[in-house]
């Protein structure tokens, strides 16, 4: 074999082993164990994960986090793409732009979290302020569409720039000669946008819906400090779920929850790429 | 050397029933690398709506067969294992053959 450069993976593979596999591998045999808190472990198969597909709490937990990613690709993505096609091209409002852009990115999960707690608790905060003024009583701790709703616009503010910068870099790599073409044809702008730019926009349109997919499926921070999970279990997504049961120390279902966990984001991420990769393109028929 | 390894990996529990599945599907994979390095897999198209490889239908079939021992545990739970084992065995080689 002349192509040697694989062994230039082993220190890669090493590493990935010591951070991925070790804790990877504990999490599933603990999954098949029945381990509370310092208690000797015993064997249970899989009497852990036949618990959590027939618990109520984590199969609500389970589509609560399904419509909150379903809610948040159908609207980050559009809004994605239409801030970066709005976005100047050439000029001193780019370097400005992608600052603006950027500034949401550069903010951490928990500091976001904290930030919306300020802005809408309901003695010191703007939001609630703001939504006064309609004689509308807005209340995270209290009313759930409000909790919800909150949490999912944060999200949207918080990572639709990213989607937009990634689209933005996609239609930087797009020739004029493309819309140059388009225009001679007699394309209207919709078709130009159809048939040039969003089939063009495909392999970074895969990333951000991939991204976008798993980052809101491991949604947790935002939830934990804005409402705690609440009002009730409103806002209790599936990482809380099973952040919850793992601090009871009920560690072989965390475990099985994990491993359910996972599967799912594997599944649906796996679904996502091979129908964005291959829609349109006609291989299929 | 075995003992070594039994004392400082037992905080992992490790068992023979997971250590065999696990040591099993890394074994595939290596065998899998293995084979697609000397007879390198090709795109061809069977019966799923998409082109794919022999390393695609391998992780279709990892993930199916997850996906049956699933969905029996949830509405048969821990019994009859071998039901879902068969089932999952025969899928694994339907979709490898013709998938």
């Amino acid at each position: 074999m002349s192509n040697r450069a694989w062994l230039f993976l082993i220190p890669a593979l090493v590493l990935l082993s010591i951070s991925a596999f070790i804790p990877l591998m504990t999490v599933i045999n603990y999954s098949l164990h029945y381990i509370f808190a310092g208690s000797a472990p015993t064997y249970v198969g899989f009497e852990n994960y036949v618990e959590v597909l027939n618990d109520p709490a984590f199969l609500k937990a389970l589509g609560r986090q399904m419509v909150f990613s379903l809610m948040i690709l159908v609207v980050e993505v559009p809004l994605g793409i239409g801030i970066a096609l709005a976005m100047p091209r050439k000029g001193k409002g780019v370097a400005l732009t992608l600052v603006f852009l950027g500034i949401p990115l550069l903010i951490p999960f928990n500091v976001v979290g904290i930030i919306a707690r300020v802005f809408t608790q309901s003695s010191i905060g703007v939001v609630p302020e703001f939504f006064a003024l309609f004689n509308y009583d807005y209340n995270v701790s209290l009313h759930t569409t409000d909790a919800i709703l909150t949490i999912f616009f944060l999200d949207v503010w918080h990572w639709t720039p990213l989607v937009a910068l990634l689209c933005y870099a996609g239609l930087q790599s797009i020739p004029d000669a493309f819309y140059q073409a388009a225009q001679i044809d007699g394309a209207s702008a919709w078709k130009t946008f159809r048939y040039v730019t969003l089939p063009k926009l495909r392999p970074v349109l895969i990333i951000g819906v991939l991204l976008r997919f798993m980052d809101s499926f491991k949604i947790y921070a935002e939830p934990l400090l804005l409402t705690g999970g609440g009002p009730g279990d409103a806002t209790t997504f599936l990482s809380l779920h099973v952040a919850r049961k793992a601090e009871s120390y009920e560690l072989g279902y965390a475990g099985a929850s994990s491993i359910i966990y996972l599967f799912i984001v594997i599944v649906f991420s796996y679904l996502f790429f091979q129908l964005l990769t291959n829609i349109g393109t006609g291989e299929n028929k | 050397m075995w003992d070594w390894i039994a004392y400082n990996t037992s905080w992992m529990y490790w068992t023979l029933p997971s250590l065999l599945a696990i040591g099993g599907l890394f074994a595939a994979i290596a065998l899998m690398a293995a084979w697609d390095m000397i007879a390198p897999s090709t795109l061809r198209r069977g019966f799923f709506p998409i082109q794919t490889t022999r390393g695609d239908r391998f992780f279709i079939g990892v993930i199916s067969m997850i996906a049956i021992f699933l969905i029996y545990l949830a509405f048969l739970g821990q019994t009859a294992l071998w039901i879902p084992l068969s089932i999952s065995i025969a899928w694994f080689a339907l979709e490898g053959v013709w998938g």
